[in-house]
């Protein structure tokens, strides 16, 4: 088995590098959002699965051929996590960058993070890379390989600082809805109250006249002579009961 | 009232950082429908699925050793 093992040396110890760059790679886009990992991490299970399809057929020492196919898929799905990982990774950071704007507003993103323009021409580049690495197939690893290198890890770092302001900038969005909304209700409460206004004093005339002697007539009852007070009024001697008189033995 | 709440608490930029994450899980999970239709869990799902086993194990133990 160790002579078949060795005949695969060449492939297994390529698998070997791809799984780590993949790993690196998974660890990096981790940092961006821990569950854009998961269509990379499917592809390095199914790298595993092949690899142990091709590690039963060498040891059984039949399908040489079979083996070294299975261990072509692994590598391919080494690839895959790695491509898919900086993919997933890119377009998290582009949709947070583009709902931060959408939501928080530009005033808010840029004042808790200046270096906004620098992330947006950081995610250009890798994007810019992959648009082309999609675009000839000969030169995408290489293309991967210098996004790995370096512009990969520098959006990454750059996206974690805007993490890190993104708590600053929440903040700022919040106080200035609040605002927004404070100063639509007060506009809405003063419409209503100048509508409101003009209709009272442009309606027409009947109405102003029926409320005219509604109201003289409310004045007119508030100007009546108050009522005498229950005392003061004359009584009836028949309404008075007798005074009784202690009768002498 | 609630959309209005959650506008004024900002709480729908991180609905939708979440909803993105989804759909780009969704997108790169070639042929596996199951992440495609978002039955995946993340890191806090995995965690409260860790303590619920957790539990679970300590309750049979607890039992087993009635």
């Amino acid at each position: 088995m160790l002579d078949s093992l060795h005949a695969h040396s060449v492939l297994l110890s390529k698998i070997c590098e791809e799984w780590n760059k993949a790993e690196a790679d998974i660890k990096l886009a981790e940092q961006v959002c821990d569950q854009v990992v998961i269509p990379s991490i499917m592809e390095l299970r199914y790298a595993g699965r092949r690899l142990m399809q091709a590690m039963e057929k060498i040891a059984r020492g039949d399908g040489a051929g079979e083996a070294d196919a299975l261990l072509q898929d692994a590598c391919f799905d080494c690839h895959r996590a790695r491509h898919d990982a900086i993919d997933a990774a890119t377009a998290q950071i582009s949709v947070t960058l583009k709902e931060a704007v959408i939501r928080l507003k530009h005033e808010a993103v840029l004042q808790s993070f200046p270096k906004y323009s620098a992330l947006m021409h950081a995610l250009q580049t890798v994007r810019t890379n992959i648009v082309v690495s999609r675009a000839s197939q000969e030169k995408r690893e290489a293309l991967y390989e210098v996004v790995e290198g370096s512009h990969f890890p520098d959006l990454v770092n750059l996206f974690r600082e805007f993490q890190t302001s993104e708590a600053t900038m929440v903040a700022i969005a919040g106080r200035q809805r609040r605002e927004r909304f404070l100063n639509r209700f007060a506009l809405v409460v003063a419409v209503i109250g100048l509508l409101v206004t003009v209709y009272f004093e442009c309606r027409p005339k009947s109405d102003q006249n029926d409320l005219h002697t509604t109201a003289t007539t409310q004045q007119a009852a508030s100007t009546a002579p108050p009522s005498p007070p229950l005392s003061s009024l004359p009584v009836r001697p028949s309404a008075v009961p007798r005074a009784t008189t202690a009768r002498s033995p | 009232m609630r959309k209005l709440l959650n506008w004024l608490n900002v709480r729908d930029y991180a609905d939708a950082k979440q909803r993105s994450a989804t759909n780009i899980v969704g997108r790169y999970a070639r042929g596996n429908v199951s992440i495609q239709n978002g039955w995946f869990l993340d890191r806090s799902g995995l965690d409260a699925l860790s303590a619920s086993g957790d539990r679970a194990i300590a309750s049979l133990k607890k039992h087993q050793s009635a």
